[in-house]
């Protein structure tokens, strides 16, 4: 046993620089691994809670006017559990001079439903009374509209003197509607204030009024009700006037889906770059343990002589480095917990709910098994080795080396012997090659989503919408110049293309769907098929998978009663409302709709896109009846900023992870080369050359393996970007040449290689000659 | 002397090692042309001093000068900067050790070009020409493309000698060069510095073999690293009963 | 000292590149436009539309009225009736109220609905989206059946009886090629879509023909 304690001792002693390497490396990954884990376990469970505690039904119908004798109507269905009625007033707002998109809806907070507070970065605080003439808010807003405490928020009721002013007090868990994926936001107001706002939307005449009165119905299913989902709803439907005065309405679980789809994407991008990172610390370690037992041979081969057995030395080396590895992954599990909730808190701008974090105990120790048993089997094959040491040949040591054929220059010295290097010890270099193989295909499909997404987020944009546009005006009434309008928007800039758009629910097959329905089907992003005509119409992949159709099946749409049959002509893209669409031309559509009503929304594409926003603005506040908006929404920044910031985490994880492994491989290659180094220092040659030299065999091997993968990303990426998009509803995703996608990862990796590596070859200014002829002068 | 170039003045030449004194105040010049041995008994600080006077190991206390190529001034070695002292290992000193201390990655031939390529003094196609002439005149025509892993010691040996001279050094400095080599090698290897020598290369050898200090024209014996005795012989031209019997005669005067 | 550099410098590498992701100039507000802009004084603003034919007609119709403008023939067919076959023809103006109209159809059928029904006025109005149009108001006294007229307010009209003494101001749109049989066909439209659930009055099948 003292035996055993020495030696491991000795190793420890030896290698402590690899060993705390590894340790490190491992911990990065653990951290990353278990800490998105964590959140993306808690994330679903949290939100669901959270809705359930806030009574949200098994579907929720946004109706307008007074819920409750509706609510009455659908109580007595014999496949009704029970039915709440939440009262509400809809209406739109402005904060901070930018004018909302969408409708808010506010609702009474008077503590009958317990709605969660938190502060802007997260933290939970009690309950607070709602004083009034103040509001609380999702946090979520903080990104969209700069929103801070103390800020007004102008809510419009009515025309006459309608205009409600309340100040932020602060913010609370929205439990479905918080997420910036959702248009709509929910306001938690005084009673008093809500029965003003009520009596305001009530009395306005009906030119006036720009509010209206409304409820949430949160249905519940009875648990022994055997109709399925969709046929429950429709019973509802069929069996009360609810669809006249729905609004809109959401199952559970796709508001659920909703709720937790940003955390989904921020785990899914951290689970999946813990992959990579266990890849690179599974090569790293790798070409660590090679190297300490190539390094401690000698001192094996000696110890072998003197009577220990091969079975004790494996024994002393697989103990040692599993046992770090394991302490890696322990101290990297600690954490996550707090790293996790870190995150949640952090991501409550996007969110707009808090998660609670709850450690999935046994899925954790079920993985941390799983890695333990794969570095164990891993660390077994590559210490076998120690078995073949032959004692004498190994202290005599035996020449090796096969000759290499490259050129040598003066004027490129430095390159010249490292890639001279590089040939001679190729297999040195396989690690880093791989590594920086893997770097770039996951930083390049980061890149890739980062230019896709855009700086204003316009991939999104793009994938959530009908069809591309800067700003978009829908008239209500006759009364609206549109021939003005057109004239403002053209003193912004000149309208390169207009359009028209109408979003009409329709039934296809009898499942609920929505209309997209254009005046000119140039616009429909067709992924696969042809435009639609007055007697087709496209469908987005979530249709066609939800209906089992495809192109050249015939379905039957219907609308206000009206039922006709179509043929689905292509798949178009539409990310909105999760993919759930259908596009249509006006010719199709006017067959089951009334096409001459307020249902178009104008669509402009400006020449000078930037202007869209001042366009907007002037619009907003000097036209009524009107609804202006750009492509974008009012989460979106919060989204973007989210997607920016797991870019910027990445590189910077990925920077860190760069820098251990050439800490370690520099390391064992310098050890390795020291005499060689001594002798090209004997010769003349400066440190500064020698350090650049060893650098640049980084940098020729890592831009090798960045080429390489960044011809695999080239060929897979896309692919693998589209199948992850297709479960949020994006049907395609294609990205061509881009600085993000392409050159960064191209550059950077190779780059940060380049000058980690030179700056620890400065240990080579230390390299003495005369301790290598002394060494060696036995 | 007086007629020789002094290339190298070192005055109370001091080196420590942590509290060891391995070099005790010496005072020692080296002349151009000369073929310079020194000799003592292990621990003597022989080697020390090769180290000290090729800029390898800085002095303690003392100082030591250096007449540069082409220049009428004296380097002060003590206190050159890393950057003087790199220029002087790749242009004016060449360097010979026990073990080859080849280039495991390079040919033999690469090995001796390498060295041209750092010196910046000849152009690329004189390096070339050099290298060719020199392993023509090292006789390493057949093992010049083989790595040293591959080749004999005495091959080895040569090429290393010829790597320190492509760059026409001032002084060639040689640590036991024979020290891990047979008989045979010894006596190519040996022959080869006298060849080099008669054709004026200025040479410091470190030894202590007899055989090998033979071919030296001064001799310097290292006690406690104090100099402590000092012979000088007529150049070596084959082997001479006289010069053999004079050094043997001078090295039993320090028990050798 | 130089190491700690290094890796500083590795790391603004880093923080610079990822700061790549996402920095760009902020454009000028222009403030607002000026009110001749918003009156429509301004000449040099609007949109690219249709322009289609050229040069100038003086078109005797059959029904005796007299249009001078250019013509777009045979520029839209018609089917009246949800479940009609037969197919007219009509000839659109080329002021800018038709050619809204025509910018607003492609190649496929459209149904379109009118929900307004006078007999003894002689027409089939629906509201159309009036914001473009108006630009060719003239006071007609005797309308002639098979024509369309835009009115101010945004209500297309199409008379399927002549109507005499009518002193109507209206943007004329265009006319029935051929007005035989017209009037009948609009009537058995009407009489067999009386249970209509919406209301309409006739339906008409419209269809861009003009290139």
């Amino acid at each position: 046993m003292k035996k055993y304690q020495m030696l491991m001792k000795a190793v420890w002693k030896k290698q402590k620089e690899s060993i705390c390497g590894i340790v490190l490396l491992v911990f990065v990954l653990s951290l990353c691994l278990f800490s998105s884990l964590t959140l993306y376990t808690s994330g679903k469970p949290a939100v669901e809670t959270e809705m359930d505690r806030l009574g949200f039904g098994d579907f929720t119908v946004w109706v307008h006017d007074e819920g409750e004798g509706l609510a009455e109507k659908v109580d007595c269905l014999t496949d009704v559990e029970q039915v709440t009625c939440q009262p509400l007033v809809f209406a739109g707002y402005k904060i901070n001079g930018v004018h909302s998109d969408n409708e808010g809806q506010l609702l009474v907070y008077d503590g009958s439903v317990p709605y969660r507070f938190i502060t802007g970065e997260g933290e939970d605080i009690p309950a607070p009374a709602i004083a009034q003439g103040t509001v609380y808010i999702s946090p979520a807003m903080k990104s969209s509209f700069e929103v801070e405490i103390g800020d007004t928020v102008q809510f419009e009721l009515s025309r006459k003197e309608g205009i409600i002013n309340l100040t932020v007090a602060g913010y609370f868990a929205d439990g479905f509607m918080g997420s910036s994926m959702i248009d709509m936001k929910s306001f938690l107001i005084n009673s008093e204030d809500f029965a003003a706002m009520q009596e305001i939307v009530s009395t306005a005449a009906e030119v006036d009024a720009l509010g209206r009165n409304g409820s949430m119905l949160h249905i519940f299913q009875r648990v022994d009700s055997s109709l399925s989902e969709r046929d429950f709803y429709g019973k509802i439907q069929e069996e009360t006037d609810i669809s006249l005065y729905t609004e809109f309405t959401y199952r559970k679980e796709s508001l659920l889906n909703y709720m937790v789809l940003l955390q989904n994407i921020l785990c899914g991008f951290l689970i999946a770059f813990s992959v990579v990172l266990l890849i690179v610390c599974i090569i790293v370690t790798a070409h660590s343990l090679s190297a300490v037992v190539e390094q401690d041979k000698k001192d094996m081969a000696v110890l072998r002589t003197l009577g220990m057995s091969p079975k004790m030395l494996w024994g002393v080396y697989l103990s040692l480095y599993g046992g770090v590895i394991l302490a890696g992954l322990l101290l990297g599990l600690a954490p996550c917990v707090w790293i996790a909730t870190g995150m949640a808190k952090g991501m409550v701008s996007s969110t707009g709910i808090l998660i609670t974090i709850k450690t999935p105990v046994l899925f954790i120790f079920l993985l941390l098994m799983a890695l333990v048993l794969l570095f164990t089997t891993f660390l077994i094959l590559r210490t076998r080795k120690i078995f073949t040491i032959a004692p004498m040949e190994t202290i005599r040591g035996a020449a090796g080396g096969k000759r290499v054929q490259t050129k040598f220059h003066r004027k490129f010295l430095e390159w010249d012997i490292a890639l001279r290097e590089l040939c001679f010890g190729r297999k040195n270099y396989i690690a880093v090659i791989l590594i920086a193989t893997f770097l770039t295909i996951f930083l390049a499909v980061v890149g890739r989503m980062g230019t896709w997404l855009g700086q204003h987020g316009e991939g999104l944009m793009d994938a959530f919408s009908v069809a591309e546009h800067d700003l978009g005006v829908q008239p209500f009434n006759r009364e609206v110049p549109m021939d003005e309008i057109e004239r403002v928007i053209s003193w912004y800039s000149p309208i390169r293309e207009t359009y028209e758009l109408a979003m009409e629910s329709v039934t296809v097959n009898g499942q609920e769907y929505e209309a997209n329905v254009l005046n000119d089907t140039k616009w429909f992003h067709v992924l696969s098929g042809h435009v639609c005509d007055g007697d087709s119409i496209l469908i987005t992949d979530t249709v066609a998978s939800e209906l089992g159709i495809s192109i050249g099946d015939t379905v039957r749409v219907a609308a206000n009663g009206r039922i006709e049959r179509y043929q689905v002509s292509g798949i178009y893209q539409c990310a909105n409302g999760m993919g759930n669409n259908i596009g249509m031309s006006m010719e199709g559509y006017s067959k089951i709709g009334d096409i001459t009503g307020y249902i178009w929304c104008y669509h402009y594409i400006l020449k000078n896109g930037a202007m869209r926003d001042f366009a907007m603005d002037f619009l907003q506040e000097h036209y009524r009846g009107i609804d202006v908006h750009t492509n974008s929404w009012s989460g979106l920044n919060g989204i973007v900023l989210m997607m920016h910031g797991l870019m910027v985490a990445l590189y910077l994880i990925a920077t860190v992870f760069i820098l251990v492994c050439v800490a370690l491989i520099s390391g064992k290659l310098l050890q390795a080369e020291t005499g060689n180094m001594a002798i090209y220092k004997s010769m003349g040659l400066s440190t500064g050359r020698l350090r650049l030299s060893f650098a640049l065999r980084f940098l020729i091997a890592v831009t090798a393996g960045s080429v390489v993968g960044l011809l695999l990303s080239a060929v897979f990426a896309d692919g693998l970007i589209r199948r992850m998009f297709r479960l949020l509803g994006i049907g395609d995703f294609h990205s061509g040449f881009s600085m993000l996608g392409t050159l960064l990862p191209l550059a950077a990796i190779p780059l940060l290689f380049f000058l980690f590596a030179w700056t620890f070859s400065a240990r080579l200014k230390q390299v003495s000659i005369v301790t290598l002829i002394t060494e060696n002068n036995d | 002397m007086k007629n020789k170039e002094t290339i190298f003045q070192g005055t109370d030449m001091v080196k420590n090692f942590g509290e060891t004194t391995v070099l005790h105040g010496i005072n020692l010049e080296l002349y151009k042309g000369d073929f310079t041995v020194i000799m003592g008994s292990s621990g003597s600080g022989k080697s020390t001093l090769l180290y000290v006077l090729s800029g390898m190991e800085q002095l303690s206390e003392g100082k030591l000068l250096y007449r540069e190529k082409n220049s009428s001034k004296m380097l002060d070695i003590t206190h050159a900067s890393e950057k003087a002292l790199t220029r002087l290992r790749a242009e004016e000193f060449g360097f010979v050790f026990q073990r080859t201390h080849l280039v495991s990655s390079l040919t033999l031939k690469e090995n001796i070009c390498m060295a041209g390529l750092i010196c910046g003094s000849m152009s690329e196609k004189e390096v070339r020409e050099k290298t060719d002439l020199l392993i023509r005149q090292m006789c390493l025509e057949k093992a010049e493309d083989r790595l040293p892993a591959q080749v004999s010691g005495g091959e080895a040996q040569r090429a290393a000698v010829a790597r320190a001279v492509i760059t026409n050094p001032i002084i060639l400095f040689a640590d036991e060069p024979t020290g891990a080599l047979n008989k045979a090698n010894t006596e190519e290897v040996l022959n080869l510095l006298t060849a080099l020598h008669e054709e004026g290369q200025s040479v410091l050898l470190v030894t202590h073999d007899r055989e090998a200090a033979l071919r030296g024209n001064r001799i310097l014996y290292l006690e406690d690293g104090a100099i402590v005795g000092e012979l000088i012989l007529t150049p070596y031209q084959g082997k001479n009963k006289g010069r053999e019997q004079e050094l043997a005669s001078w090295l039993e005067g320090f028990c050798w | 000292m130089k190491q700690n550099k290094m890796i500083t410098l590795a790391v603004i590498v880093t923080f610079g590149i990822s700061a790549l992701t996402g920095c760009g100039s902020k454009t000028e507000n222009p403030g607002e436009p000026p009110a001749e802009v918003i009156r429509g004084e301004s000449t040099d603003l609007g949109t690219d539309s249709v322009q289609a034919g050229n040069g100038v007609d003086i078109v005797e119709l059959d029904n005796g009225n007299v249009y001078e403008g250019e013509i777009l023939s045979d520029a839209i067919s018609v089917r009246i009736g949800r479940e009609s076959r037969t197919e007219w023809n009509i000839d659109l103006y080329n002021n800018d109220a038709a050619l809204t109209m025509l910018d607003y159809l492609s190649g496929s059928a459209l149904l379109f609905p009118t929900y307004t029904y006078d007999g003894d006025g002689g027409f089939v109005a629906q509201g159309v989206r009036g914001n473009y149009t108006d630009d060719d108001q003239q006071t007609i006294a005797d309308v002639k059946c098979g024509e369309l007229y835009l009115f101010s307010g945004g209500q297309l009209r199409f008379y399927f009886k002549d109507i005499e003494g009518a002193n109507i101001t209206a943007t004329p749109i265009g006319y029935y090629t051929d007005t035989e049989g017209l009037a009948d066909a609009v009537q058995e439209a009407y009489t067999s879509n009386l249970d209509d659930t919406w209301g309409v009055s006739v339906y008409f099948w419209i269809t861009k023909t003009l290139k």
